[in-house]
């Protein structure tokens, strides 16, 4: 979708401003909000692009002036009053106000922290043969679905050159949509700065993306 | 450059959870039009010579920059070329120590 969370490009956010001491947290709840978030992860209620999507769904003011874990709350919330795992007045009320619901898999346990804490892998066998190779000439599509999608808008339209295949991976349009993982072949694009940016861009620099397939056509 | 424009996708099992500079809207925004200025608010200049490259993390492949080793640090060995590493140098947004600062 074509929403806030696309950032790549816009003016205006200000300069970049590393923090001198740096903590990891800046609120103990926030690192709460991090282990509920991985917890959550062991049931699989959702998958990583379904969460994404969560976050893009929110409304563009929300979604600008709340930090990084003020949406991961309301994503899980939101998510877990969809799939039916608590209910709104449950929220409100701070409390279960009904029996927990049945889980796919017994309650999170302290053996389940190393799982959670590991990445998980997004590679499948390729369904067919990759369509393009190393040194291709490529265009991204000018696509502008309404609903989760990986290519960011500075990237489409754009010639670039394939750079690397990563083999076939799990394709976020169709997983966050719930239409299966419907693996497509991703790869590394290059593409030239004034491709991107036009005549005044910053001299000497090149932008690569991972794009799937789906998003590339022949140039 | 290592950046994710779209939220803040980062190589987490290898370099930890990611500071807020790099989840925030500026740098996100930034990193793929003007790293250059992104260069600039962290003290790096680079030669206009020099070629930028940037990654956005768009898909679940994860990045990171291997420093390039500083002049004057060939028979280093890689517990000593360790300590010149910072976070901010894989990231790209930085350069290894000087060497000699950790000598």
């Amino acid at each position: 979708m074509d929403g806030v969370h696309d950032m790549g490009g816009t003016d205006g956010f200000g300069k970049v401003e590393p923090e001198a001491n740096e903590p990891v947290f800046h609120h103990r709840w926030e690192g709460r909000v991090l282990a509920m978030s991985r917890a959550i992860g062991v049931f699989r209620a959702w998958t990583i692009d379904t969460s994404r999507y969560a976050i893009e769904l929110m409304a563009p003011s929300f979604y600008l002036s709340r930090s990084y874990y003020e949406k991961w709350f309301l994503r899980n919330q939101n998510l877990l009053i969809e799939r039916g795992l608590i209910d709104a007045d449950e929220v409100a009320a701070g409390r279960a106000l009904r029996p927990a619901k049945n889980l796919s898999r017994g309650p999170f346990s302290l053996a389940d922290v190393d799982k959670v804490t590991r990445r998980g892998s997004y590679g499948r066998p390729a369904p067919a043969a990759a369509q393009f190779k190393v040194g291709d000439r490529v265009r991204t599509r000018n696509i502008h679905p309404t609903t989760h999608t990986r290519l960011p808008r500075y990237a489409r339209g754009r010639v670039g050159v394939v750079e690397r295949l990563h083999g076939a991976h799990i394709f976020p349009d169709s997983a966050a949509a719930g239409k299966g993982e419907d693996p497509q072949w991703l790869y590394t694009v290059r593409f030239d700065a004034q491709e991107l940016w036009g005549p005044d861009a910053e001299a000497k620099l090149k932008v690569s993306i991972e794009a799937f397939e789906p998003y590339l056509e022949r140039a | 450059m290592i950046v994710c424009t779209l939220c803040s996708c980062y190589p987490t099992d290898v370099l930890g959870l990611p500071p807020t500079w790099y989840k925030s809207f500026a740098y996100r925004s930034r990193a793929v039009k003007q790293p250059r200025a992104v260069l600039a608010d962290f003290g790096v200049t680079l030669p206009v010579e020099t070629e930028i490259r940037v990654w956005d993390s768009t898909a679940e492949t994860r990045y990171l920059v291997v420093p390039m080793r500083p002049a004057g640090t060939e028979r280093w060995g890689e517990a000593q070329l360790a300590k010149l590493v910072t976070r901010d140098s894989m990231v790209g947004t930085g350069l290894p120590k000087n060497p000699s600062e950790v000598a």
